[in-house]
């Protein structure tokens, strides 16, 4: 995920991960989420999927629920830290949406 | 169950194809060997496949992973790879994939075949251009290796045979040997121009992220 882009934006595939654990959440539960919340738009295969979770469980913006249970569909739930950089790119979204409204005559938001 | 006979030298491609071809005829995977696979019949077009090249995994990752993919509905089955198990193989896939091979385990699943009920959409394991990249990479480097080693090899090799007194003889081996050599770095050279080729094609998309 190239969320080291300048300015720390986060990738729409990272973003939208990260709002599918503020429940505890499994693998096809968070693959689901994606496809249904951007009506089949946004499809991650499961490779890329993967990984994903595996650089957010690095950088602690996600963690495993469930642990001591050892069965298999291993869930995982947003961290406080998942919790700012969420709330940091919504901010950074924010301004960008104003700023783009405003320039173009502010069609979408007063 | 059938039982059919086939090996794969280099060509991951094939192989998948060779897979969805059973598929489509009604033939789903039930087991893989070095040199064999297992069918068993099922409704034509029932099931997709598609490999993946994982020997930059370890056992646990590897076991990891498979969970992972159970989860989403997708079985898998490890597969060897060319030379597999064989002790030059071993230290040259290691040392491409980055790591020291060390745990046994992993000798003999470098490929993992991937089965997923066909549901009419596309199978696709990476979507995004850096994962597909990085497959790429790992399978053109995985050949690029042997390749220099079995060249180096080739031009090394004449002194070892001097102990041999029929110079008749140790000129038949030596070319023997060398064309040998050649011959199967011919495959190894082929998958490395077409993942070459593929990574080429995938940078130059910039339509994907």
């Amino acid at each position: 995920m190239r969320d080291t882009v300048k300015g720390g934006a986060l990738t729409e595939a990272t973003l939208y991960i990260l709002l599918s654990v503020y429940t505890p959440n499994h693998g096809y539960g968070i693959m689901q989420f994606i496809e249904k919340e951007t009506e089949g738009r946004l499809v991650l295969g499961a490779g890329t999927l993967y990984g994903a979770i595996n650089n957010l469980l690095k950088k602690k913006w996600i963690e495993p629920v469930n642990e001591k249970n050892l069965e298999r569909k291993k869930e995982y739930i947003i961290t406080d830290l998942g919790r700012e950089m969420v709330e940091s790119e919504i901010e950074r979204l924010s301004k960008l949406l104003l700023f783009a409204n405003k320039i173009i005559g502010g069609k979408y938001y007063d | 169950m059938i039982k059919t006979f086939k090996v794969f030298f280099s060509d991951l491609d094939k192989q998948e194809k060779w897979l969805n071809e059973k598929a489509q005829q009604g033939f789903k995977l039930i087991k893989t060997s070095k040199l064999f696979y297992y069918f068993e019949k099922c409704e034509p077009s029932e099931y997709i496949y598609k490999i993946e090249f994982i020997i930059d995994k370890s056992m646990s990752e590897q076991k990891n992973y498979r969970a992972f993919l159970e989860d989403l509905g997708i079985h898998s089955f490890t597969k060897n790879f060319g030379f597999g198990n064989y002790s030059y193989g071993r230290i040259q896939f290691s040392m491409s994939a980055g790591r020291i091979r060390t745990s046994p385990g992993t000798i003999n699943s470098e490929i993992l075949i991937l089965e997923k009920k066909n549901d009419g959409k596309p199978f696709e394991i990476f979507t995004e251009r850096k994962d597909k990249l990085s497959h790429y990479r790992k399978v053109r480097n995985a050949f690029i290796f042997p390749i220099i080693a079995l060249l180096i090899l080739m031009i090394v090799g004449k002194t070892k045979l001097d102990f041999i007194d029929n110079q008749q003889l140790v000129n038949t081996l030596y070319y023997g040997i060398k064309g040998l050599i050649l011959c199967v770095c011919i495959p190894f050279f082929i998958t490395v121009f077409k993942a070459c080729f593929r990574i080429g094609k995938i940078k130059k998309d910039t339509t994907v992220e």
